[in-house]
C-alpha cells in the first residue's frame, strides 16, 4: 500500500456508503449511512459519490493517515489534526494522527476519497444485522487508500467548507396508516429504550385510557416487507422505529412511517430521551424532501465554483 | 385481479393488497418498466400484499400505482402466473421438533414427514434474514394449526428445516428463531459472493422436499 488510514481507537463504528440496493427482495437490508443528508453533504464535499466512509455510533474515533490525504469529518465532536482544531464539513490535506473526541450523540463521520474497501453485494456498507459487508473497524485495522484521492486533491478544494445538514429538533413527522394509528402515536409521549442501526424501541410514557390502543391492534400479523422508517406496533406500550440495517420483513402491525428527511434525525436520539410524534400528508413529506435535495444540490455547487483557503500539512 | 386501493405505506412507498403477490409484482415489474424506464420505481412482493416502492417521495406514486392495477386488470394477458423455477431439497428429518410437531397435530413421525414431502411448496417472499423463504404450501394441510413456538430459541442452526403458522421454510444461516425445527439440509440458501443471484430461491419458485 502506497497509503492508508489506520485505526487506533474506535468505539462502535462501521463502514457506510449509501446502502446495498436492488436485494430487498432476496432478504438483504438497505443498510447504509444513518444520517444520510450528511453523507451525502461529505461526498459531495469530496467529490466522492457514494464511496464509503467510517460512522462512529460510540467513542470516540482516532486514526492515522500514513501520509499525506485529503479528508473531511462531520458530526458531535471536536476533532484534532496534528495537534490543531479541525472544524467540520472542510476538506483537509493532512497526514498523522486525526483524532475525534465525541461531545454529544449521533454519527460522526470521516471520510477519505479513495478508501478501500471491498464490496459486497454492490457496497461496502457494514450490516449489522445480518453480517453482511466488511466487519466493523477495530484498532489495528489498516484501510488503503487508492490514487483516487490523490485526484481529489485537484477537484476537491482544499479548504472548502460543507453546510452542516440541518436537522428539525421538533417532532417526528410520519404518514399514519390509518388516522387513529397516527392518532395514538401523537397524543402520546414515548421514551427511548435502546437504540441501534436496527432499529430504536421506545416506551409509552403516557398512562390514561385515552391514550390506549386497542389490544386486537398489536396482535401479531402475517409477515410483510418492511423498510427503515416503519413503525411497529409490537404492544400496546412500545413501538419500534425500524433502522437503516433493520430486517426486511416483519409480523408486527405497523402504524405508520417516519418521513424520509427525519430518518437522518433518528441517530442522534438518546436512550431515555423523549419523542413525540406528528402526522403529516404526503404532499409535505415530498416538499420536506425537495427543499432537503434543493440545499444539498445548492451546497455542492456553492462548492464547485468557490476557491479554497489556504492549505496545511 | 379485483381492484384493491393503493395506500401509502412511507413517504417513498405504497402497499396494495393482493391475493396473488408475485404475479401482481411480476406484472407491475414490467408496467413500470414499460412506462416509466429508469424511474428506478421497484416491486416487494409479501404474502398478502405488494409493495412499490420510489428512490424519493413521490406524491404521483399512489396514481401511479392505481394506473397499473387498471393496466394489468385491462389486460389480462399481462398477468404472469407468478411461476420461478422447481427446486428438489433432500432434508434428513431428524429435527429435534418434530416429535412435538406430531403430537401438536396428532400424527405420527412418519405422517409429519410424508405431509411435508408431498406438498409441494411455492416461495411466496424472502425476509427475515438474506435468502430466508417463506414457503407457502400449495393446498390446505394441518400445518395452518401449528402456532409458532412459544418461546423462540437463541440459536437455531443453518440448514434447519422448519414449520410454523402453515408455513415452512430453512434456515440459510444460525439465527434466533421461533419456528419447529424437523429436519436439516445441506443446501446453501445464500451466498453473497454470487453476485447477481446470491440467493437459491427467488419469489415466485416452487420447492418439492425428499427425505434423504
Amino acid at each position: 500500500m502506497d497509503n492508508w488510514v489506520e485505526i487506533l481507537k474506535s468505539g462502535i463504528v462501521t463502514i457506510q456508503d449509501s446502502g446495498r440496493r436492488g436485494y430487498e427482495n432476496l432478504g438483504v437490508p438497505t443498510s447504509g449511512a444513518w444520517d444520510l443528508a450528511t453523507y451525502r453533504r461529505l461526498t459531495g464535499l469530496l467529490e466522492c459519490p457514494d464511496g464509503p466512509m467510517f460512522e462512529s455510533l460510540a467513542g470516540d474515533l482516532q486514526v492515522c493517515f500514513a501520509g499525506p490525504a485529503v479528508w473531511a469529518w462531520a458530526g458531535p465532536g471536536i476533532c484534532l489534526a496534528g495537534g490543531i482544531e479541525t472544524p467540520s464539513n472542510l476538506v483537509n490535506y493532512t497526514k498523522g494522527e486525526v483524532s475525534i473526541a465525541r461531545t454529544g450523540p449521533g454519527p460522526i463521520y470521516l471520510a477519505a476519497p479513495g478508501l478501500c474497501v471491498p464490496l459486497t453485494l454492490g457496497s461496502a456498507s457494514t450490516d449489522t444485522h445480518s453480517g453482511i459487508g466488511p466487519l466493523r473497524p477495530q484498532a489495528g485495522d489498516r484501510f488503503e487508500l487508492t490514487s483516487i484521492n490523490w485526484v481529489s486533491t485537484r477537484h476537491a478544494v482544499v479548504g472548502n467548507f460543507a453546510r452542516p445538514a440541518t436537522r428539525s429538533k421538533g417532532p417526528l413527522r410520519i404518514l399514519a396508516h390509518e388516522r387513529e394509528l397516527g392518532d395514538w402515536l401523537a397524543v402520546n409521549r414515548w421514551r427511548a429504550t435502546s437504540i441501534s442501526r436496527t432499529g430504536i424501541k421506545y416506551a409509552r410514557v403516557t398512562r390514561d385510557n385515552f391514550s390506549s390502543l386497542h389490544p386486537a391492534v398489536s396482535r401479531t400479523r402475517v409477515s410483510h416487507p418492511v423498510l427503515p422508517g416503519v413503525i411497529q406496533i409490537p404492544s400496546q406500550d412500545e413501538i419500534i422505529i425500524l433502522g437503516p440495517d433493520c430486517g426486511t420483513t416483519g409480523g408486527y402491525t405497523t402504524a405508520g412511517a417516519v418521513v424520509e428527511v427525519d430518518l437522518g434525525n433518528l441517530a442522534y436520539l438518546e436512550i431515555g430521551s423523549e419523542t413525540r410524534f406528528e402526522q403529516t400528508t404526503m404532499e409535505c413529506a415530498a416538499d420536506l424532501s425537495k427543499n432537503s435535495d434543493a440545499n444539498l444540490y445548492k451546497n455542492i455547487s456553492e462548492l464547485s465554483t468557490s476557491a479554497g483557503s489556504a492549505l496545511y500539512v | 385481479m379485483s381492484t384493491p386501493e393503493p395506500k401509502w405505506y412511507t413517504d417513498c412507498s405504497v402497499v396494495v393488497v393482493s391475493a396473488s403477490p408475485v404475479a401482481t409484482a411480476q406484472a407491475f415489474e414490467q408496467y413500470f418498466n414499460a412506462e416509466f424506464p429508469h424511474s428506478g420505481i421497484s416491486v416487494r412482493p409479501g404474502l398478502d400484499r405488494v409493495v412499490v416502492l420510489s428512490p424519493v417521495p413521490l406524491p404521483a406514486l399512489r396514481d401511479c400505482v392505481a394506473q397499473a392495477i387498471e393496466n394489468v386488470n385491462a389486460t389480462p394477458g399481462t398477468q404472469t402466473k407468478g411461476e420461478g423455477r422447481a427446486h428438489t431439497i433432500h432434508v434428513r428429518y431428524e429435527g429435534i421438533d418434530i416429535g412435538e410437531v406430531g403430537n401438536t397435530l396428532g400424527m405420527s413421525r412418519d405422517a409429519v414427514i410424508m405431509a411435508h414431502t408431498r406438498t409441494t411448496w411455492r416461495v411466496g417472499m424472502l425476509g427475515f434474514a438474506p435468502g430466508f423463504p417463506y414457503l407457502i404450501p400449495s393446498h390446505p394441510h394441518p400445518w395452518s394449526e401449528l402456532p409458532r413456538r412459544e418461546s423462540p430459541r437463541e440459536k437455531v442452526p443453518a440448514g434447519a428445516v422448519a414449520v410454523a403458522a402453515g408455513m415452512s421454510s430453512i434456515y440459510p444461516s444460525v439465527l434466533p428463531g421461533g419456528w419447529h425445527i424437523i429436519g436439516v439440509t445441506d443446501v446453501e440458501l445464500f451466498n453473497p459472493e454470487k453476485g447477481s443471484a446470491p440467493t437459491l430461491f427467488k419469489p415466485g419458485d416452487t420447492v418439492k422436499f425428499e427425505v434423504a
